[in-house]
Parts: C-alpha cells; sequence; structure tokens
C-alpha cells in the first residue's frame, strides 16, 4: 500500500513541472546544510552505536520522554557537542558512549589508554568534565571546548 | 566592495525598490519547549488575538500527532495560522514565524516593529526554553528570466546555459550566518485565484543555537541576517537592472 502525506509545507510558488524533482516524493530529499559532514563526523568518532542513538535523541525524545518529565535534546548543547567533536581524538581507539540526560543535555563516556573514566556533559552554555586519571572535574564554557578536546588528546 | 565574500557587496544597499518584487517574507524562529503541543495554541492565541483575530488549521494538523513526530519532514512545519490585517503567524510545536501577506511587503521597518511585539509577547509567554534557530526568508518574483539579469552564470563547456529552464541551490556560509540561495526561472506562482510564470529568487538566512540568544539579542540578529540577505540580492543584480527597478538610498 503506498500512502502520500500531505505536503509539509504550503509554498507561495512551485518550480515548474520540468524542474520538479521527484525524488521528493520518494523520501529521498537533500540534507540539510553541514548536516551530511556532521554525519560523517558523528560515524566517525562515535560509530554506527553512537550514530544511531543521537539519530534517536534528535528526532524522537520530545518533551516528556521517559518517566514523563524528560525534556528534550537542548539545540545548545547539541551544537556545543558538534564543534567539539571536531576537534576530539579519543585516544586508543575508544569509542564513547552517548547519552541524553533528563536535562535534554548530551553525555559522553569513555575509557581513556588506562582504562581510566572520562564523563563530558554539553549543556546549554558549558561543559561539564571528569577525567579520572588526573583527578580533575569542573565546568568550562561552551566556546572552550577546543581547549578542551587538546586536553583530552593527552590523556 | 566586500573582498572576502564571494558576491560583490555594493557599497550602499537601496531601502525601496518598485515594482516591488518581494512575494513573501519570513522571520521564523525554531525552539524547543517543554510544554504539550495541544495547551500551545491556546496560550498564544490568549496573547494575541487582539491583534490576530482569526485562527486557521493547516493541513498538517490533520495528522495524528504520532505520525507528525516520526517524520523529521514535518518536525518544523506550522500546524496553525493567526492572521491580521498585515501579517500572519505560522505556529508549530518547534516554530513560530512572522510572514508577510502575499505581495504586501510593508518594509523591514515595519516587519521589525511586528517582530519586536511578537518577541515580547512569547517571552511574556514563556514556552520558549531554548532558541534552535533564527531566520530570514525573502521570496521575490520576476515576470522574466532573471539569469539574465543577475552577475550568476552556469557555464557548460566554458559557455553560458542561457534560454534553459532552469534551478540552483547552493549555502553561502559567512559565519556565523549561513544562506541558502535558490535561483528558478520557471516557477509558478499561486497567490490568490491566479498563477504566474516567472522567476523566483529565494533567499534563506540563519542563525544557529549558539550564535544568537532569542531574548537578549534575537531582534539585532534578525536585523543582521535582514542585512546579509540584502546584501546577496542587491549583490547579484546586475547595475543596470537595479536602475529599472527605481532605487531608493536613505
Amino acid at each position: 500500500m503506498t500512502t502520500i502525506l500531505p505536503p509539509p509545507r504550503e509554498s507561495v510558488y512551485q518550480l515548474s513541472e520540468n524542474l520538479r524533482d521527484e525524488a521528493v516524493l520518494l523520501g529521498v530529499r537533500p540534507a540539510v546544510p553541514s548536516e551530511a559532514e556532521r554525519e560523517d563526523l558523528l560515524f566517525s568518532k562515535l560509530g554506527p552505536k553512537g550514530w544511531v542513538r543521537l539519530h534517536h535523541f534528535r528526532h524522537y525524545y520530545s518533551a516528556g520522554w521517559g518517566d514523563g518529565s524528560g525534556k528534550p535534546l537542548s539545540p545548545r548543547a547539541l551544537e556545543t557537542f558538534y564543534r567539539f567533536l571536531e576537534f576530539a581524538v579519543f585516544t586508543g581507539g575508544a569509542k564513547p558512549s552517548v547519552f541524553l540526560t533528563d536535562q535534554g543535555c548530551i553525555e559522553l563516556c569513555w575509557e581513556d589508554a588506562a582504562r581510566k573514566s572520562v564523563q563530558l556533559e554539553f549543556r546549554p552554555a558549558e561543559i561539564e568534565f571528569f577525567i579520572e586519571s588526573q583527578d580533575s572535574e569542573g565546568t568550562v564554557p561552551h566556546n572552550a571546548m577546543r581547549e578542551l578536546a587538546r586536553r583530552l588528546e593527552s590523556i | 566592495m566586500n573582498g572576502e565574500f564571494s558576491i560583490p557587496v555594493p557599497d550602499r544597499l537601496p531601502t525601496r525598490i518598485s515594482p516591488c518584487p518581494i512575494v513573501e517574507a519570513i522571520l521564523e524562529i525554531r525552539f524547543i519547549t517543554s510544554e504539550s503541543w495541544r495547551t500551545l495554541p491556546g496560550l498564544l492565541f490568549a496573547h494575541i488575538r487582539d491583534r490576530y483575530p482569526e485562527q486557521k488549521d493547516l493541513p498538517l494538523a490533520q495528522l495524528p500527532e504520532e505520525i507528525r513526530r516520526r517524520e523529521p519532514a514535518f518536525t518544523y512545519q506550522p500546524l496553525v495560522q493567526f492572521l491580521s490585517r498585515d501579517f500572519l503567524i505560522q505556529f508549530g510545536p518547534r516554530v513560530v514565524s512572522l510572514v508577510t501577506k502575499p505581495n504586501e511587503y510593508p518594509g523591514w521597518a515595519a516587519l521589525e516593529n511586528e517582530m519586536t511585539w511578537l518577541l515580547t509577547e512569547l517571552q511574556k509567554i514563556g514556552f520558549i526554553a531554548e532558541g534552535e534557530r533564527l531566520g530570514v526568508r525573502y521570496i521575490n518574483f520576476f515576470d522574466l528570466d532573471i539569469f539574465e539579469k543577475l552577475l550568476l552564470d552556469v557555464l557548460t563547456g566554458g559557455k553560458r546555459l542561457a534560454g534553459a529552464e532552469l534551478s540552483i541551490a547552493t549555502v553561502l556560509p559567512r559565519p556565523p550566518l549561513t544562506a541558502r540561495l535558490q535561483v528558478v526561472n520557471s516557477a509558478i506562482l499561486g497567490t490568490g485565484d491566479t498563477a504566474r510564470r516567472g522567476s523566483v529568487f529565494d533567499v534563506d538566512v540563519w542563525l544557529r543555537s549558539l550564535d544568537f540568544d532569542l531574548f537578549q539579542n534575537g531582534l539585532a540578529k534578525f536585523g543582521e541576517a535582514h542585512q546579509f540577505e540584502k546584501q546577496i540580492f542587491f549583490g547579484l543584480l546586475k547595475p543596470e537592472f537595479l536602475t529599472t527597478l527605481n532605487p531608493v538610498y536613505e
């Protein structure tokens, strides 16, 4: 059975028939600018499992998820997370696990080369970190993600 | 001229051209909220009903919520419209936008004034937990092949592709702003009972979540996005074509 959903938006204009892209009707649509690069980035840094989990957090976890009080994914936390990933190098081939917190923030957890725990929580305005090997925890503002990534490279 | 950006930006930009090609201008806010969609239209309507007395459901509102939520293409689509004499507000679970009436662009000052009022009301209601994207989109229509009037060519084998039905889309980043430009010389404009064939010049400019704070600097950021949109539009018009549009500078 084929089900045709209504067009998502009534535009004030349409392309002429010859220019219309039928692929759109088949569910193939152009990526949002820079989204394809970010998907690649996610895949390479977190692997398929991390990629799938983030896809679910973005698209299927709305307000009230979990026990009813879960907040939706924070766009600012997500943007900080993506920008951090651009600089991040996870030593020892680690593929961090990714979680959505009740507050709508993103948490990354992994073990470094010495099997010591590293945890980062990406919040709307800051990043909270815990680095077991350095017995260090604290927060940095979201625009310090590059320095944090550099610090984590050395563990 | 600006040497860094790929489009030549004129030193001064008109404040008005005539005839005005703007079919529709949209100021859009994407957001997240912890409120259920069921309560949101009522919350907003209670605050804007004096100015926007008419409410209209859009076709997507007929779909069950579960289906809408599972289809990413619907995430930022509006489900309800509120209409006033000069503008309309489109509203959905993750989007609110202020839209001009078709072919009745009132000028940036009026649009900005209306958005100032809308932002104040949105802040009072308090359902927006966080802004996700702030966008400004202008859709222009011309009754001619616009590619002949633009500093923009498509070449095949080194020769300009002329006379063909053509649609191009490109993304122009100028951090923190990003613009998507679509130019089409064979489009059908449907407004009211009429359908006109011609060219569309469609520019959508936006900022990502980390690059604005809606209730702190949102209005200024709308202004910056609008300015970038104008630079792209006027930067791509051939000067001799711009002259025929009777530009007014203030």
